[in-house]
């Protein structure tokens, strides 16, 4: 088991700072939830730890593995498994194949093997497919890995993208926002799914989620983002008596800038 | 529609009917090579002028099957196909051109191999060009690639012991064994009919189309397939799913580089004579046409796109003394190449608008019973 540790992450589009010396510390077999307005630098943490941003400062470590400065692939190969916001499959291509991209960091058949058509890359297609199944019922996709993934309802294609990041066998899982707008009862349903992952498959969690009886519910941490920085962490219990935290949520005076910012737009959407 | 649907469903989920559905299954998989046996009775009853035709649609449609795993499953713009066809055709046709008098030299190595290696060089060339397909992407790629087939043209035109210049030079005849597979040496008859270059060529032509369906078709199936449609749709999320996006890129612009070598060689061979203005834009476009109109990462589609593409000229050429409205080639009037150009600038158009998963898609529509 192992931890990911972020430090000192300073991350600048322009003039515009979006990560302002973050640190935070995933503890394995945790849900750990990361909340903040709209604007807090969530999905670029995200984008920080999984490659997709490169940090002018600090360090992003899995356990003894630096991944500060390693490419996506390369992070994705060290057990960090990513499921995106705005769902990022092929909508062309079955719910089974979406999902069996994800073993490619476990498989190893190229071009060549599999346009001769070996049967060791026949052999390995049937082993993951299998375990690809297995992975597809446990986040409640069992029949539907024949179905065109475009085709499926918004909420069975959020499931998707949950499952292929758990497809990759990762140590830890990133979902970006994986219940954002569904009905309260299939919600519900994920929640359950992502305490069963780290019960279950015995994989962290780093969750980002505005549903905040949601993340109270389920994240044993919660880090708390405002204009970049960590203003609040801990326990849901220890982090919903924060004064800086209500003060960011209901937009009072900011505790750094000094000055008064009510801005209704930074208001919870979801 | 949905009715066909159910009812197969309903069969399966029935215990008794499961071997019906497991010999529907092995129907299935065998149709496409019940296929095959018309296919290899052709050259008992068309002519060469015929066959012809069938044999350079067939060499095309090997082309546009590599185009179609660059472009449709990877989704990296090239138009460059026909210089890496140039490659496969002009190697060949030096390798195992003898060193005579005329004006391009050759090494007169044996023929097979020589086949073997022009195929090679064609993906040597995308190899060596891979690193720039492999950072610049998509439209770019298109105009970086455009770059070689102008090169491709001026060495053709100019580096005369290779290639013999602007006036073309002969391509040896392939000999496997000292049976020539596109000559007349030794004679042999079958059911009455002699096979001589055309009606041999047509096998070696239908061969190598098959086997680069076969391969095409189970490298986008298979795991690369898999990491280059993803990292079409989207880039990140493959990245994610550790696939190291340069070397997929590189990697998919060298293996239909082979593609594009394979139809060069078949091409010259059908040919038996090249010169470099068939190696030109114009053709490169036309790969892509096949492409488009077959559906975009279509093997299938592909393959209908180069047959039909390269066909439809040449079939409306025979028959232009019969369309009244088609002038003679040269006479400055609407000949057949001219009228087959705008047809498949409409049908580019039209299948742009109407059905962008090309032929493939159309095909798909009507049998909707495979999902």
């Amino acid at each position: 088991m192992t931890a990911l540790r972020l430090e000192g992450i300073r991350l600048r589009f322009g003039g515009v700072t979006a990560l302002d010396g973050l640190g935070f510390t995933v503890e394995p077999g945790t849900v750990h939830a990361l909340i903040g307005p709209n604007g807090a630098g969530k999905s670029s943490c995200f984008n920080v730890i999984s490659g997709h941003y490169r940090p002018e400062a600090g360090t992003v470590a899995f356990g003894d593995d630096d991944l500060t400065h390693l490419p996506p692939h390369e992070i994705a190969r060290r057990g960090v498994g990513r499921a995106f916001q705005n769902i990022a499959l092929s909508a062309h291509e079955t719910v089974l194949d979406n999902l069996m991209v994800a073993r490619h960091r476990l498989t190893r058949s190229g071009f060549v093997a599999t346009a001769l058509g070996l049967s060791r890359v026949r052999r390995e297609e049937r082993l993951h497919q299998a375990r690809v199944t297995e992975i597809a019922e446990f986040a409640g996709l069992g029949g539907k890995l024949d179905t065109l993934a475009g085709a499926l309802a918004y909420g069975d294609r959020k499931r998707v993208e949950l499952a292929r990041a758990l497809a990759s066998e990762p140590g830890i899982v990133l979902l970006d926002e994986p219940a954002a707008g569904m009905p309260s009862h299939e919600k519900w349903d994920i929640a359950h799914l992502i305490v069963s992952v780290r019960d279950a498959l015995g994989i962290s969690v780093l969750l980002v989620e505005h549903d905040m009886p949601m993340v109270m519910a389920i994240a044993d941490r919660v880090t708390v983002l405002d204009f970049g920085r960590r203003i609040a962490g801990g326990t849901p219990a220890e982090v919903q008596n924060s004064p800086e935290v209500i003060a960011a949520y209901l937009g009072s005076s900011h505790p750094e800038a000094g000055a008064v910012t009510v801005s209704p737009a930074r208001e919870e959407t979801s | 529609m949905s009715e066909t649907t159910t009812l197969r469903r309903a069969g399966q989920a029935a215990p008794s009917s499961s071997s019906r559905a497991g010999r529907a299954a092995l129907v299935r998989r065998a149709a496409p090579w019940l296929l095959l046996l018309p296919l290899c009775a052709v050259p008992l009853y068309l002519d060469g002028s015929w066959l012809i035709i069938g044999i350079l649609g067939m060499s095309t449609a090997v082309g546009a099957i590599g185009l179609t795993l660059l472009v449709g499953t990877a989704g990296q713009l090239s138009l460059a196909h026909a210089f890496f066809v140039a490659v496969g055709a002009y190697t060949y046709a030096y390798l195992a051109g003898e060193s005579g008098p005329s004006a391009a030299g050759g090494l007169g190595l044996p023929t097979l191999p020589a086949a073997l290696a022009a195929i090679a060089a064609a993906g040597l060339a995308g190899l060596l060009f891979s690193p720039v397909a492999a950072r610049v992407g998509g439209l770019y790629l298109g105009v970086a690639s455009l770059a070689l087939v102008f090169i491709g043209e001026h060495v053709l035109k100019n580096a005369t012991p290779l290639t013999g210049g602007y006036n073309g030079r002969e391509v040896a005849t392939l000999a496997v064994g000292g049976f020539e597979v596109n000559g007349g040496a030794p004679g042999l008859w079958v059911l009455g009919v002699p096979f001589t270059g055309r009606e041999r060529l047509w096998y070696l032509a239908l061969a190598v189309l098959v086997v680069s369906i076969v391969v095409a078709g189970r490298i986008v199936r298979g795991r690369p397939g898999r990491a280059l449609q993803l990292m079409r749709d989207n880039p990140a999320a493959a990245g994610s799913m550790g696939v190291p996006a340069h070397r997929y890129k590189a990697a998919a612009f060298t293996v239909s580089s082979v593609f594009a070598g394979a139809a060069g060689v078949l091409t010259a061979l059908a040919f038996e004579f090249i010169v470099p203005q068939y190696f030109t834009l114009h053709l490169a476009v036309l790969y892509l046409a096949m492409a488009v109109i077959g559906g975009l990462g279509s093997v299938p589609g592909a393959v209908a796109g180069g047959l039909f593409v390269t066909a439809l000229p040449l079939v409306l050429d025979r028959f232009s003394g019969s369309l009244g409205f088609l002038a003679a080639p040269g006479s400055g009037g609407l000949d057949a190449a001219m009228f087959a150009r705008f047809v498949f600038g409409a049908l580019l158009v039209i299948v742009l608008i109407a059905e962008p998963g090309g032929l493939a898609g159309l095909w798909r529509r009507l049998r909707p019973s495979r999902r």
